[in-house]
């Protein structure tokens, strides 16, 4: 086990250094000359060279590369060019509406899928799996961005129970902020329900064939204690695998939600400081995005082991 | 001896087969809808939708303009057929790129095995780590936005995919006994590859090719909905369903078509996948036979 | 008043009739044999004795279990009784467990369920069932999980699980054919023992005709989903009435026609083996340990003359296999060396090589896997004339592909059929086609009928031995059944963990075993007709 987690962790090490060095060939190496990318064709030479100062670049890229590195280790993630402030300050502050946006559309996918899946392929074959498997099939072909278009012309236009944008903060109260949360969570949430429902059910479907559970039904166990205790249980490992991979989409999502609802989280910073070519904030946002995905298919790798016992050594 | 036990793990084949030969023609039949409308577009639509008339402003369905006009003056129909051509020419070329590059690479990780897989499947990892809208982001930052990027963008994220899905089947297949009556005939490891890996993974690949369609579909969608995908005057579903979302109040219909389109290609691409794996499964082909 | 006794069962799945009007009865403490070969429904009886057959199945007729009928009894009951009074243990031990529960849990789970005690009690129940099959009941031994037992002791786990409440009825569906012949002889003296120790009855089903005359009091001969004779077993095998009974017995010790033309040893071998050693890393069990290799083939060496046929005996992991692909040349040799027809075939290059190479083919064991799927069966046999291309027309490759086919009983128009269009033996006639095509001098077949049924068995080891007469090829046939090896061979090889330890003429070594592992091997696997004779004199 301690050797898995140590294997596991000097992946996730490997792959940050190698995300990291993309990230800086890609936005700092390949340009050429990333001042000029950030300013544009026609920008005034001394606003260039007061950029590349500013920025560091006349340093060798060697260099620069091991300061960024560095300087996030501490702390330090530069100074937004646009916003002229910390890119951790700008940071900080979007996390707060990002990680809970992807946190609650992680529990709300998986507090549906699970049971809707297991329901499904307790009934494989019936009516009742046929109709959730249509559903899933649907949920799965609706765009977020669309759902969430809807979404707020029922609940926001139409309706007028939830707020159909923008984010109050957390200073004006938990639930003012969780309510401009919900449509959003929920918009996240459905197509990637509707996969794990149907990865949920295929992979119990398949462990209810396993020889393993016609051994515990000879033992004496009812069809219900069998599905529980032995196919559930087992179905999981291939479904943690599609739940490590669902939170990189989620964050991926985050980009697209947070410009449809306008919430100030991480993915509207990384647009905005896209168009706006503020590469240094898009430089250590992405990072953080990356590094938190990557984090997370660790704790996946770790939580397979707690399952499945055949990985541990 | 053996087959006697195995049968209580047999699956209902039957329903299963129904279920899917009809999931493969309700998706056949989604999916060529959009794929004529996108085909068409090229020589005809109802309307040229590169002319703004805004005295023809969000007009309502009539025989002219059947499904009515947009805040522009342009037909929603012709928009709609244009859109489908954009979204699977970038889908098809993005899978392209991802079976063109992917599958060698997987193949190659299956047969060398070692440290070369070993690099291959963290270049993988690697690319899994930057989702296809973060990588695409990343690549509009470096090159500017346009339909180009967005494709070379969804393309990439497909090469893990196709190198993941190769070096699978190929690792399945490594334990039959066939490649070893190859080997015994004196054949090398890429002319095996060739004859008899690459002919049965094949329809692992080709299910795996309408799933990415209809992914690259909905990759595309998105990009265009952040203005970093297809660019004006072209038009995109995406493009469509951003300009439409500031109007949802007034004129909520404009949401709804181009939402439908995607719903119905990206339905039809992964019903057609889903009927494809089902009637292409060689264990169910001996069932037939 | 039988305790089991099932009446008149017919059985169904998706309109295909598996069973016909299938009677049987169990006593107390009684062992009813049923045997068969494939597909002719003695695992669907045991499983309808269970009431655990497959969705989609109707079962007509009437078992009934200690006067209660269990055919359409209501689940809730039965769970009552599975487990506690009728228990089952299956035929593939690497899959029967689930692999992410602890064997004392897997054991304690239905000890718990019938007796209702706690979980201490339960695994202090289960720590006796498991010292009973000859596992330790410590913790250590419960905490383990499937994974880290080998498939004998799995197997014993499966049977620890069956007996732990002490059922009346045993039912054991092919338990030893996944296994090693020594660890056959284990689990099936377990299982007399239990049984006779707590009077159990035991209803135990298998494709072997001598391990079921071994074991059981009656014996029921099963075809095709119906009970064709029966009796006790001493006087049914002794006086047969069916023919499909009779033609089973004679297959299964059936014996090819011994050779017509005498061997000539004194010539030149073609294949000469010297101190061959092949050698695998093994996967590091610590992070700081040292890579350990396991040494596969381990200083091995061996002749094979002219028109020879060679047997290599030995359980799994001995290493034959790895030998079978370093003769082959699928596998270089670490050390030692390898001589085909005067040569060596790892340092000849280009045609030389293709030269070896037609002269040395192979059979393998799985009809199903050795085919590709795609290509017709004149492909798949033209495979190997790869090695002659530039040498033979496209005309004569064709030619050569249709004498195989005649030389193996085929026909010429079943070139242009699928393998999936075959049966398991054909299938096997269609691997030896394939062998052939180069008109080679040795053909290497592993494990060529391990995976058939034994009327096949009988008619594919008839072709060997008169391809061997006809045309002259040598081989080296490598087996774990015995009785295969005595049909085929002159010259046989013993081999265990990497290391020949006995060789000889065929008739010395099966007279006149002289290392301790031959005989243990020898006694592994009786007979029939030793059986029968033993049970006549006792």
């Amino acid at each position: 086990m301690l050797l898995y987690g140590i294997m596991r962790f000097a992946g996730l090490l490997a792959t940050l250094f190698a995300a990291s060095l993309v990230l800086f060939l890609i936005l700092e190496v390949i340009p050429g000359d990333p001042a000029e990318l950030m300013l544009g064709m026609n920008a005034q030479e001394d606003t260039l060279a007061a950029l590349r100062e500013q920025l560091g670049l006349n340093a060798p890229a060697f260099t620069r590369y091991i300061d960024w590195v560095t300087g996030m280790f501490s702390g330090d993630f530069g100074i937004s060019y646009t916003y002229s402030v910390p890119v951790s300050d700008l940071i900080g502050d979007r996390v707060l509406v990002s990680l809970p946006l992807a946190l609650i559309a992680l529990v709300l996918s998986t507090v549906i899928a699970i049971p809707v899946g297991v329901l499904s392929a307790k009934y494989r074959g019936k009516a009742l799996d046929t109709g959730i498997m249509a559903g899933a099939q649907i949920g799965i072909a609706i765009p977020n961005f669309w759902f969430a278009i809807l979404l707020v012309f029922v609940f926001s236009i139409t309706l007028r129970l939830l707020p159909s944008g923008g984010f109050p903060g957390w200073e004006a109260g938990v639930w003012p902020a969780l309510k401009s949360l919900i449509l959003p969570a929920v918009a996240l949430a459905l197509p990637q329900a509707a996969i794990l429902a149907r990865v949920m059910r295929s992979s119990l479907v398949e462990v209810l064939h396993e020889d393993y559970i016609r051994t515990a039904r000879a033992k004496g166990l009812s069809k219900r204690s069998t599905l529980w205790l032995h196919g559930v249980r087992n179905a999981l490992i291939p479904v943690l695998t599609i739940l490590g991979l669902q939170f990189s989409f989620l964050i991926a999502g985050t980009v697209i939600i947070e410009n449809v609802f306008y919430l100030p989280g991480l993915g509207r910073l990384i647009f905005q400081a896209i168009t706006q070519r503020d590469l240094i904030v898009v430089k250590s946002a992405v990072m953080l995005l990356v590094a938190s995905a990557v984090f997370v298919t660790f704790l996946v790798d770790l939580a397979y082991a707690a399952i499945d016992p055949r990985l541990r050594r | 001896m053996s087959q006697g036990n195995s049968s209580l793990s047999m699956r209902p084949r039957r329903l299963a087969r129904v279920l899917a030969s009809k999931s493969f023609m309700v998706g056949a039949v989604m999916a060529s809808l959009i794929v004529i409308a996108g085909v068409v577009s090229f020589f005809w639509t109802p309307h040229a939708i590169d002319a703004l008339n805004v005295s023809k402003r969000l007009l309502p369905p009539s025989s002219t303009y059947l499904l009515g006009t947009d805040q522009y003056g342009r037909d929603i129909l012709s928009m709609l057929m244009i859109g489908a051509r954009t979204s699977i020419i970038v889908a098809l070329i993005a899978v392209g790129i991802g079976i063109v590059i992917g599958v060698p690479l997987g193949l190659l990780a299956a047969t060398k095995r070692g440290l070369l897989e070993e690099g291959v499947m963290r270049l993988n990892d690697l690319i899994f780590a930057f989702p296809a809208i973060l990588s695409a982001v990343l690549i509009t930052a470096l090159l500017g936005p346009g339909i180009m990027n967005a494709v070379i963008a969804i393309g990439i994220f497909n090469i893990p995919v196709f190198a993941r899905v190769a070096r699978g089947g190929a690792l399945a297949l490594s334990s039959r006994d066939f490649l070893l009556a190859a080997r015994v005939a004196g054949k090398g490891s890429l002319r095996i590859t060739l004859e008899h890996v690459l002919p049965n993974i094949a329809s692992l690949l080709i299910v795996q090719a309408t799933i990415q369609l209809s992914l690259g579909i909905l990759a595309e969608a998105g990009l265009s909905y952040l203005g970093l995908g297809t660019q004006p005057p072209l038009a995109s579903w995406g493009r469509m369903l951003n300009e439409a979302q500031t109007m949802v109040a007034f004129a909520p219909q404009l949401a709804l078509y181009p939402g439908l389109a995607i719903v119905v290609s990206v339905l039809g691409f992964n019903l057609l996948g889903d009927g494809l794996r089902d009637l292409l499964d060689p264990k169910l082909r001996r069932r037939i036979a | 008043m039988a305790l089991l006794q099932a009446t008149d069962l017919c059985l169904e799945i998706r309109q295909k009739q598996i069973l016909k009007n299938v009677s049987f009865s169990i006593e107390k403490g009684e062992v009813l044999g049923l045997v068969g070969e494939s597909g002719s429904g003695k695992s669907m009886s045991a499983l309808a004795a269970m009431q655990l057959l497959p969705e989609g199945a109707t079962l007509k007729g009437s078992i009934s279990f200690l006067g209660q009928e269990i055919v359409g009894l209501e689940d809730r009951k039965m769970n009552a009784i599975r487990g506690r009074d009728v228990s089952m243990v299956f035929q593939e031990p690497m899959t029967a467990l689930n692999p992410t529960k602890t064997i004392g849990e897997q054991v304690a789970e239905g000890i718990r369920l019938h007796t209702r005690v706690g979980w201490k009690e339960a695994y202090a129940e289960a720590g006796k069932a498991l010292e009973r099959v000859g596992l330790g009941s410590d913790r250590t031994t419960m905490h383990r999980f499937p994974h880290q037992l080998s498939g004998g002791q799995r197997q014993r786990v499966v049977i620890a699980i069956a007996i732990a409440c002490g059922p009346k009825l045993l039912i054991a569906d092919e338990p030893t054919t996944a296994l090693d012949v020594t660890i056959q002889a284990q689990i099936l003296t377990l299982l007399r023992d239990i049984v006779r120790e707590q009077d159990m009855a035991l209803l135990l089903i298998s494709h072997d005709l001598a391990v079921v005359a071994d074991m059981a009091d009656r014996v029921a001969i099963m075809k095709d989903g119906e009970i064709v004779e029966h009796g006790a077993t001493t006087s049914l095998f002794s006086n047969l009435k069916h023919p499909y009974s009779k033609k089973l017995v004679e297959a299964s010790s059936h014996c090819p026609p011994a050779r017509r033309k005498p061997l000539d040893l004194t010539r030149e071998p073609i294949l000469s083996v010297d101190e061959l050693v092949r050698s695998y890393p093994l996967p590091r069990r610590t992070f700081f340990e040292k890579r350990r290799r396991h040494t596969a083939v381990d200083h091995v060496s061996l002749r094979i003359a002219e028109h020879q046929s060679l047997g290599l005996v030995g359980e799994s992991g001995c290493g034959k296999s790895t030998l079978a692909r370093t003769l082959l040349g699928l596998e270089l040799p670490e050390k030692g060396s390898v001589s085909f027809l005067g040569k060596d075939p790892f340092k000849a290059g280009g045609h030389e090589r293709a030269e070896l190479r037609r002269g040395i083919q192979a059979v393998f064991q799985d009809p199903y896997g050795s085919f590709d799927p795609r290509h017709k069966v004149s492909r798949i046999i033209g495979e190997p004339l790869f090695l002659l291309r530039g040498e033979i027309s496209a005309k004569e490759a064709e030619k050569r592909v249709h004498t195989a086919l005649e030389s193996v009983g085929l026909t010429i128009s079943d070139g242009e059929k699928y393998p999936h269009e075959f049966s398991g033996g054909q299938r096997q006639r269609i691997a030896i086609a394939r062998a052939l095509v180069t008109e080679p001098k040795l053909i290497v077949a592993d494990e060529p009928v391990s995976a058939l049924d034994v009327s096949i068995r009988a008619q594919i080891l008839d072709l060997f031995a008169d391809l061997r007469d006809r045309l002259g090829v040598g081989y080296l046939f490598i087996s774990h059944d015995l009785s295969v090896v005595q049909a085929i061979t002159d010259h046989v090889i013993v081999m265990n963990s990497g290391v020949i330890v006995e060789e000889g003429p065929t008739e010395e070594v099966f007279a006149n075993p002289s290392h301790p592992y031959t005989r243990l091997l020898l006694s592994a696997v009786p007979k029939l007709e030793d059986v029968l004779k033993r049970r006549l004199n006792s």
